[in-house]
């Protein structure tokens, strides 16, 4: 029964007064208290922003990695290489063939005029940039927009190599007659338009090589 | 926030709620204070022991969880700083000379009143008591413990708990008795 209070014991000890802390020391204690809750907030503020700023960091190199990522995942070569067995085995005539080649086509307009042979073999890798929008035309224009935004966020320089690889893989893994089999191949599925622009292509990146007649016909 | 348990003004205190705290000190600043007063009976020393306590719970508070009541959580914590104050004074614990409590008051002979007289020997026999003793009892009468959450506050068991309150209890009935 320890718990049990001695009501005359309790009296007396009443008795002895109601003490309090003085006025004094109670503002102090909660001033102490206040001060540490602003610290609080101060701490809570700034791990707040840092997680932001971390974010929104992940959130940039997550924008800006797609383009490097796709190589690796869908490197362009195998995507040609499924396009160019393809034609390969097609007949020539068959039309439809040359579409997917021609699709990646437009993001080498943008490349200035390099001389393409000479960037060609280690520059493979980010070729697939235009290649990953023919291995998926559905998505294209969901792919095309995220695709700008990411090369907006990049430096110009990277711009322009990105934009500029593509043809110099393109170089590399298609050899000039192969390339000229392909204008033959629009010329005579009547795409005259396509193989005027691959024609003009052509040119600008083998200004020297003889262009067969079934080629030049739609010129004439 | 005024109604809500010790528990939760100090979880609401945690999250950075100011308030709350205020509303805590407010409820435990008086018991609290006259524990440590009548425990260490030097005033200047009661404030700085008082102070400290409160400036140990505002830094504690990150780290606190409702195991326990809040007034356990709180009295350990001022348990272990008398410990602490003991120990600096070299374990006196049951020092009579210094500063003695004015409400306690020593005995006027031009005051002769035996009211006065009865709490005078009351209050020095609380100031005689072996400190964990009157610790025990103060834990018990001022702020309320139980045998158990006196047991949980100084660290011992409820055996010793329960013994030392019985043993403040027994020479402060006989103080009052003797008048």
């Amino acid at each position: 029964m320890a718990d049990e209070r001695d009501p005359q014991i309790s009296q007396r000890y009443r008795e002895l007064g109601t003490e309090e802390p003085p006025p004094a020391l109670d503002r102090a204690i909660l001033a102490a208290a206040r001060r540490a809750t602003s610290r609080h907030r101060w701490y809570s503020s700034l791990a707040a922003a840092a997680v932001l700023l971390f974010a929104v960091a992940i959130v940039v190199q997550i924008e800006r990695q797609p383009p490097d990522q796709v190589p690796m995942s869908t490197p362009s070569a195998p995507v040609v290489e499924q396009a160019t067995p393809q034609e390969r085995e097609a007949p020539a005539a068959t039309p439809a063939k040359p579409v997917p080649y021609r699709r990646a086509r437009p993001d080498v307009q943008f490349a200035p005029e390099p001389p393409a042979r000479t960037e060609s073999a280690p520059s493979a890798a980010p070729a697939p940039t235009p290649d990953a929008n023919v291995a998926a035309p559905a998505a294209g224009a969901a792919a095309d927009a995220e695709r700008k935004r990411a090369d907006e966020m990049r430096a110009a320089p990277q711009l322009q190599r990105s934009r500029v690889m593509p043809r110099a893989a393109h170089l590399e893994e298609e050899p000039p007659e192969r390339w000229l089999e392909r204008i033959i191949e629009l010329r005579r599925a009547g795409r005259h338009e396509e193989a005027d622009k691959q024609l003009a292509d052509f040119r600008q990146h083998n200004p020297s090589y003889k262009v067969p007649e079934a080629a030049l016909r739609a010129e004439k | 926030m005024e109604g809500a348990p010790d528990e939760e003004l100090m979880l609401a205190y945690k999250a950075g709620n100011a308030g709350a705290f205020e509303t805590l000190y407010t409820r435990h600043r008086a018991r609290l204070y006259r524990f440590v007063l009548r425990a260490v009976k030097a005033r200047a020393v009661a404030e700085e022991l008082f102070q400290e306590i409160w400036m140990r719970v505002i830094e504690a508070r990150a780290r606190y969880a409702p195991q326990a009541r809040f007034t356990t959580w709180l009295y350990t914590i001022a348990h272990n700083h008398l410990v602490d104050h003991w120990r600096k004074r070299g374990l006196t614990l049951v020092s009579l000379d210094g500063e003695e409590l004015p409400a306690a008051g020593d005995p006027d002979p031009a005051d002769q009143a035996q009211a006065r007289e009865a709490l005078a020997r009351f209050a020095a026999a609380l100031d005689a008591l072996p400190a964990l003793q009157r610790e025990a009892f103060l834990l018990h009468e001022e702020s309320g413990l139980s045998v158990a959450e006196i047991a949980a506050a100084t660290g011992s068991n409820e055996e010793a708990a329960k013994s030392r309150l019985r043993y403040a209890m027994a020479k402060l009935k006989a103080a009052i008795n003797d008048g």
